[in-house]
């Protein structure tokens, strides 16, 4: 018997503009729902799992838990669909097959039952398509991001002539291509005027960078983590931290690398070889949206 | 007449600095090249935050790209390198820029 401080919130992964509609349950509704989400079977590495491209319309049912006490029978977090649950290093099959269908009864009325049903007999025919003709490498297992919300490693986006040679270590760190070779606080007419932690700090939160010193290499819960280190007196360069949890940059107009001086992937720019900038000034966070860099 | 222009690869905020070079410098370099002892193999070097080289573009498009015992010269799409061991093909390039372009460290660095 749950108590009602143990919560799961089922989200229906459909919609691609309007927020996806969710449904929770605690209490007393958890010990039918749990043994239904229950194991039956594990799948084997060779077994195929979800298409491994998103597609519109019905994806799926994302689980998770999120009351004060946690269900230990279950994942933190996992997808399901078509009867198959995946998760983080984990796939199964789950005991009641047809859960998405019994989903359906609890679903908010802005989502009618008949259409939604309709939707996941599609996606099964889709899965089954997938599992038939296209896909041959076996279960891919939902690997969890360790910065949800930073932007990912996609150094060819950007070394391509008509970004690389004019967007810089700023423009790079914050993700935001002016083509300007943008320094911080230019746009807000605030720029440094010398080359030290102090003034490019403040060029950049006048920008709406946000200082976070004690962030101590942790990605933010929104936004995206970034790092300044200056060379005294004479530069200054910035890192940021990536999905994966690893940080990467852009020297000047010089293509992006994850690598550091020595050619060591940089797992904090603290501890990076930085050649001449010695000045580890601090971490700051990104919001998407929210700066303005020129 | 137009002018040769060089560039110095060393920051990563600030925009590089870049400066002309008089017809006498110029002339220099392209001596200093025909000196200096060919390569058979390419020669290439990664970028890492700091100081990782200098370049002169002559009116004609000729680069010559100078950093840690070697020089390439760049003709279209034709490359060439030659030892320059001493480094003295790039020392004297930058010596060629304004006064405070470079900063010393980098000047002393190659002494």
């Amino acid at each position: 018997m749950y108590s009602d401080e143990t919560k799961l919130r089922i989200t229906i992964d459909i919609f691609s503009g309007r927020e996806n509609p969710t449904i929770e349950y605690s209490g007393k509704h958890l010990d039918e729902i749990c043994e239904r989400l229950s194991l039956k079977r594990s799948f084997r590495t060779r077994e195929l799992g979800l298409p491994p491209i998103p597609t519109l319309g019905y994806r799926g049912l994302m689980i998770e838990q999120h009351g004060t006490l946690s269900i230990k029978e279950l994942p933190r977090a996992f997808r399901l669909a078509s009867g198959a649950a995946f998760g983080l290093e984990m796939s199964y099959q789950i005991a009641d097959e047809d859960f998405e269908d019994f989903v359906c009864g609890s679903v908010p009325k802005e989502l009618p039952i008949n259409d939604l049903r309709k939707e996941i007999a599609q996606y099964k025919e889709l899965v089954d398509f997938w599992n038939q003709y296209r896909w041959r490498n076996g279960i891919i297992k939902t690997i969890e991001n360790k910065c949800k919300c930073a932007p990912i490693y996609e150094p060819d986006w950007w070394n391509v002539s008509s970004r690389q040679g004019y967007n810089n270590c700023y423009n790079y760190a914050t993700n935001y291509r002016s083509n300007t070779y943008a320094q911080p606080g230019r746009a807000s007419g605030a720029m440094y005027n010398n080359l030290n932690c102090v003034e490019v700090k403040a060029g950049a939160i006048a920008d709406e960078l946000i200082d976070s010193p004690s962030s101590d290499n942790k990605c933010p819960e929104v936004g995206h983590l970034v790092a300044l280190v200056v060379w005294p007196n004479v530069d200054y360069h910035w890192y940021r931290k990536g999905k994966n949890g690893q940080w990467s940059h852009k020297m000047g107009g010089t293509p992006v690398t994850n690598l550091d001086n020595s050619g060591n992937t940089i797992n904090d720019p603290r501890n990076a070889d930085r050649g001449s900038y010695s000045d580890f000034c601090t971490f700051m966070i990104v919001k998407h949206g929210h700066i303005m860099i020129n | 007449m137009a002018k040769c222009t060089a560039q110095a690869f060393i920051f990563s905020g600030r925009p590089d600095p870049t400066w002309f070079v008089g017809n006498q410098h110029s002339r220099r370099l392209e001596a200093m090249w025909n000196q200096l002892e060919s390569l058979d193999t390419p020669q290439s070097s990664t970028r890492k935050l700091g100081y990782s080289g200098v370049s002169i573009t002559y009116p004609s498009n000729i680069e010559y790209f100078a950093f840690e015992m070697y020089v390439q010269k760049k003709v279209g799409n034709r490359y060439e390198w030659r030892r320059d061991e001493d480094r003295d093909f790039e020392r004297y390039l930058l010596s060629t820029a304004p006064q405070g372009y470079i900063p010393n460290e980098i000047i002393d660095s190659l002494m």
